[in-house]
């Protein structure tokens, strides 16, 4: 998607990376005292969402550059950190929480990296074992075709030894850092769907082909990869597509070169159900058997899911059989009936990925 | 503008023409009595044309001294060099001034001043004019005068509420003529209404079908067309063959639950609880006891039912070989 709209804070005039963005994107700006006034313009707009995809904003992040991820107790989470490098994507996909989840949704870009290092020494001083990624309110790779720094994050990360940093994305924007010495503490992911629902759902995306192909370049060069298949749309024919798609990713790459794989159905706020309904008038997936979950938010009803994924599992189970794969926000009840185990047994979910990450990583033990 | 009062012959007085009739009510049965009983207290509203005249506001009152065999009428009547709009303006002042208007007659009302006014400015008109208007009731009533003629009679009956009938106009003509009959025939509850309305909808648009092609559905029309069950009951067939193509899984789960609650026969009295939705894990049981012999008794029914071969079964949460719409 198109950014027809640079608005640049003054707050950050003179910051680097506002220089290379404008001379990058090669459009008028607009200075404004504050995020605010983008936010009026986005929210008067007749469809904001689509608005927001075409404005960006230079900014400051003013609040934590790590975070918690926003996980609930009803379901098992992964404890994963987020680096907030940004809001809202340039992608269009229907199922985007993101459409519902920011008040308006507007395209932040933080350009105060100084901070973000920081906040990153910080974290690393504490020697403590993370997986931090910043693919959480927003793609991790769509800013480096204008403003390449996912180079600057790996080198970071490269320095120490504790904790990961995982770029997910849908793009195949890794051009840039293909040859930086990633010391295997970026681990790159991508998110995965049949090729229908990306042709259908995932509007600016890169194709299934395209992804994987981006995925086993960076094999090559030696990064670990993680795969998400999330969200899962089910529909008729979907496991036959989806058990493609998992014979194509094991085409493409060794499953030993991969940390996890996190498997996750489409699950929703009830909010976004007239978002999509609206913005993508062909789209079925809030069609779906759909009860609402214990988080209040809509899910597959819980035995179509495990019937689901019982079968996904099995699929790469046979290609695949020693991949960690776990799920996104599901409970114990889904993982015995399906993976066969309570991740609790093995010292609960994050201690699962840590262990892997570690292993494919090369972690240090935590220090504490 | 000045009207001035005149005898009028009811002959040169153009019924046929509606530019300026507001009101929905057609019944001109107590109208007939107070005036055959005191006369006519208000006289009507009319525009001079060349040759005729225009009924701006009075049409009821017109209709009824027509019916008691009048031939002439006294009437307030306005020039006719006054302006459409000004004419427009003096029937909503008229009418409004009367009675309340009902949705539709605000909607026509509306229509007459947006062909002169922006939505902003005719908020301001109508309010002086005795509409209460803000901008959000505004915009539901420029979309109920878009409703076809049969739609707004169904909301004036009061068998549709205007939400459902601005979703109705959302359709194509047959379809929201075919969910208005189905509602006009079966006059379940609004809520009812809307639940229906969002499954038909849904299962349109997951099975690529048009409303009217899936209420033509010959297992539907066999419960509309069944003389042998009542209204109500044609109702909850109606809801659960919706629910049916809605949610399969779910509906067959849900079939299959019950099916086990029966064999496993539980005392009366005892309920097994799922979990909502059967998201959760918590099962609980209830039940009522009025002494300890009873509650002996209902005890030893509980550590049967863990003895029972199919009690297990309902905690494996299984789908038969599901075959989902979606
Ligand atoms: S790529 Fe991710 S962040 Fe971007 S629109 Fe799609 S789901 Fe949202």
């Amino acid at each position: 998607m198109q950014i027809t709209n640079l608005y640049i804070d003054r707050d950050v005039l003179d910051y680097p990376a506002v220089d290379a963005i404008r001379t990058r994107l090669n459009i008028p700006h607009t200075v404004i005292e504050g995020p605010e006034k983008v936010y009026e313009i986005i929210s008067a707009s007749a469809d904001p969402v689509e608005s927001g995809k075409h404005a960006l904003l230079l900014t400051k992040n003013k609040g934590a550059f790590i975070r918690n991820c926003p996980g609930t107790v009803k379901y098992t989470c992964c404890d994963y950190t987020i680096l907030h490098i940004g809001t809202f994507c340039t992608m269009d996909c229907s199922y985007c929480i993101l459409q519902s989840y920011f008040h308006p949704p507007v395209l932040q870009l933080f350009v105060n990296h100084d901070d973000m290092t920081a906040s990153l020494d910080s974290v690393f001083s504490q020697n403590k074992k993370m997986r931090i990624g910043t693919g959480e309110f927003t793609d991790s790779m769509i800013w480096e075709t204008i403003y390449p720094f996912a180079d600057k994050l790996i080198l970071k990360f490269a320095k120490q030894t504790h904790a990961i940093l995982e770029l997910k994305t849908k793009t195949v924007n890794i051009s840039n850092i293909l040859e930086v010495s990633h010391n295997r503490k970026t681990i790159l992911s991508w998110s995965l769907n049949t090729e229908r629902i990306i042709k259908s759902e995932e509007r600016g995306t890169s194709s299934l082909d395209a992804r994987l192909n981006a995925a086993a370049r960076c094999q090559s060069k030696g990064y670990p990869l993680a795969f998400h298949f999330d969200p899962m749309i089910i529909y008729p024919g979907c496991e036959k597509e989806y058990q493609d798609v998992i014979e194509k990713l094991f085409s493409h790459v060794s499953s030993e070169n991969i940390v996890w794989i996190s498997l996750g159905t489409f699950r929703f706020m009830p909010a976004l159900k007239a978002i999509v309904e609206k913005r993508f008038e062909h789209s079925k997936i809030v069609y779906g058997e759909f009860i609402k979950g214990m988080d209040a938010k809509m899910r597959y009803f819980k035995p179509l899911r495990i019937s689901f994924y019982q079968k996904i599992i099995s699929y790469i189970r046979l290609l695949a059989p020693d991949v960690l794969i776990y799920f996104c926000m599901e409970d114990t009840e889904v993982w015995e009936k399906t993976i066969g185990f309570d991740p609790s047994d093995y010292g609960g979910l994050p201690r699962m990925l840590d262990d892997s990450a570690t292993r494919h990583c090369g972690l240090s033990e935590d220090i504490n | 503008m000045l009207f001035s009062p005149q005898t009028i012959a009811l002959s040169i007085v153009d019924v046929a023409d509606t530019t300026y009739k507001i009101s929905t009510s057609e019944s001109i049965e107590e109208l007939l009595a107070s005036i055959n009983c005191i006369g006519l207290l208000s006289p009507p509203i009319l525009k001079k044309n060349p040759r005729t005249y225009t009924i701006i506001s009075g049409f009821k009152r017109i209709a009824a001294c027509i019916n008691l065999g009048w031939t002439t009428i006294e009437a307030r009547v306005v020039d006719y060099k006054a302006s459409d709009l000004q004419c427009a303006r003096i029937a909503i002042a008229d009418n409004s001034a009367n009675r309340s208007l009902n949705f539709i007659e605000q909607s026509i009302s509306l229509s007459m001043l947006l062909n002169y006014y922006d939505d902003k400015e005719v908020i301001r008109e109508a309010k002086g004019l005795g509409l209460n208007i803000n901008a959000s009731l505004l915009e539901k009533l420029k979309k109920t005068a878009q409703l076809s003629s049969e739609i707004k009679k169904t909301i004036l009956r009061g068998t549709i509420s205007l939400t459902i009938a601005l979703e109705l106009g959302k359709m194509d003509k047959p379809s929201a003529m075919a969910l208005s009959q189905l509602f006009e025939s079966l006059n379940p509850t609004f809520n009812i209404q809307k639940e229906m309305l969002t499954m038909v909808k849904e299962i349109a648009r997951i099975k690529d079908l048009s409303i009217s092609q899936l209420l033509n559905d010959k297992y539907f029309l066999s419960i509309m067309e069944n003389g042998e069950i009542s209204r109500n009951q044609k109702v909850q067939k109606i809801r659960y063959y919706f629910k049916k193509m809605r949610n399969p899984v779910i509906t067959q789960f849900e079939e299959n639950f019950d099916c086990l609650m029966q064999r496993i026969d539980l005392p009366d009295e005892i309920k097994l609880i799922p979990p909502d939705n059967f998201e959760g894990t918590k099962y609980s049981i209830v039940f009522n006891f009025q002494n300890p012999k009873e509650f002996e008794f209902k005890k030893e029914a509980l550590d049967k039912l863990m003895l029972h071969p199919e009690f297990i079964k309902i905690f494996e949460k299984e789908i038969a070989d599901y075959k989902s719409l979606h």
